[in-house]
């Protein structure tokens, strides 16, 4: 039996890495996140995770 | 119910995170692009979230209670429900947590979030453009004064709209327990009385055991509640026909117009049933009358015998049949019953419901 993959730990992970890697390279040097990017890159992430959440719990729902 | 929770939580996290999402996008276009002004686009989009909430929340159904009277109405039915008293917690943290959660978070109104949104950000228009800004000082003062006062009364109405819902639970399970009781008097306990009575005929001993658990197992599979819109006079012939094959006595069933069987007519049919059952039990031959006038706004029913008659204040406190399966029965229904007997003279029954709110 293969188990569903748990879309809003995907998202939420790919999103935790995106936030990653965008911080290493602000870190350095690579390039400058003031926080007028930072803001709407972390909003966007909390976005997509609770996006992910609500398809996956409707997905769950449905019999 | 569980497909429709996670249905509406779904929903709910859907619409938080789109909304996230285009706040992102406009936070970037706003530290990038060009941007008509924090005073413009924040109270439009907040408008817009408000006016989206409002269109999208269903519209209640006619008599339906709302917002917090909606919310205590519905955790007193499911506290009257739950075998657990709200003080005899769950042991479980979990089942704990789930209570105290249920309690803290009142049944959120779509309709009265969105109008708090399009409010706010009228107001919030016009304060970032100066328009009420003359007022403001006014109007900072009120609200700080109504801040205070909320915090100051907030135990207060908490406490009290916690003893209002305990109140209405109790109402609510008395109410309940009550309905149940008269229900297995009306069934069970008749029948067992009636199978005293025919001790000696075993056939029809077998007949009345089947026919009290066929009607028993209906009740508890929830078929009695899809009787909503039938007929009353189907119904009360019926009943009629029933208490006849039950007894072996007969009944003469007289009606004048009709109505539809609605949970508060379920109920006068549920007290005319007993009354029928008595007179039939104790009228010997004498056929028992049965006369109702039936209007969508008035519902009478008169039950006459001519049997030996009784005195109500002189049935023992544990007999249930007059004092709860009819008279009580009708009360908690909203109407009233009342009981004319004198030994010897026969018994006559009224039962009247009003219903001023029915159309006609």
């Amino acid at each position: 039996m293969t188990r569903a993959p748990h879309l809003t730990s995907i998202v939420a992970g790919a999103m935790l890495v995106a936030l990653g890697i965008v911080l290493v390279l602000n870190s350095g040097g690579g390039i400058h996140l003031g926080f007028a990017y930072a803001a709407p890159a972390v909003v966007a992430a909390l976005g997509a995770i609770l996006l992910a959440s609500g398809l996956d719990a409707r997905g769950r729902g449905r019999p | 119910m569980a497909d429709q929770a996670h249905h509406e939580r779904g929903a709910w996290r859907i619409a938080l995170g789109a909304g996230l999402l285009l706040a992102s996008g406009l936070l970037l276009i706003r530290a990038t692009g060009p941007w008509p002004g924090d005073a413009v686009v924040w109270p439009v989009l907040a408008a817009a979230t408000g006016a989206l909430l409002i269109w999208r929340s269903p519209l209640p159904a006619p008599g339906r209670r709302r917002g917090w009277a909606a919310h205590r109405t519905h955790t007193a039915r499911r506290r009257a429900r739950s075998d657990r008293p709200p003080a005899a917690a769950p042991e479980g943290s979990g089942a704990r947590a789930g209570w105290l959660v249920s309690l803290l978070r009142p049944q959120v109104s779509r309709r009265g979030v969105g109008v708090t949104l399009v409010l706010g950000a009228g107001i919030a228009a016009l304060w970032a453009n100066g328009a009420i800004r003359p007022a403001g000082e006014a109007v900072l003062t009120a609200v700080v004064v109504l801040v205070a006062v909320a915090f100051i009364f907030a135990p207060s109405w908490r406490r009290l709209a916690r003893t209002l819902a305990a109140e209405q639970a109790a109402r609510v399970r008395s109410q309940e327990r009550a309905d149940v009781g008269a229900h297995l008097h009306d069934s069970v306990l008749q029948t067992l009385a009636l199978i005293q009575r025919s001790a000696e005929d075993p056939r029809r001993v077998a007949m009345l055991a089947r026919t009290q658990e066929r009607e028993l197992r209906a009740w508890l599979a929830g078929e009695e509640q899809q009787r909503d819109g039938a007929s009353l006079v189907d119904a009360l012939t019926a009943a009629a026909a029933e208490v006849e094959a039950a007894t072996g006595g007969s009944l003469d069933v007289v009606t004048v117009g009709d109505c539809q069987l609605d949970e508060r007519a379920a109920a006068v049919l549920g007290a005319a049933r007993e009354a029928m059952l008595n007179a039939a039990k104790f009228a010997g031959d004498a056929p028992v009358s049965v006369f109702a006038e039936l209007s969508p706004t008035r519902i009478g029913v008169f039950v006459r015998d001519r049997g030996p008659g009784f005195e109500l204040a002189s049935v023992p406190a544990q007999r249930r049949g007059v004092r709860e399966s009819i008279v009580g029965r009708m009360r908690r229904a909203g109407g009233s019953a009342s009981v004319r007997s004198n030994a010897g003279a026969g018994t006559e029954i009224e039962l009247v419901l009003e219903r001023p709110g029915q159309r006609a």
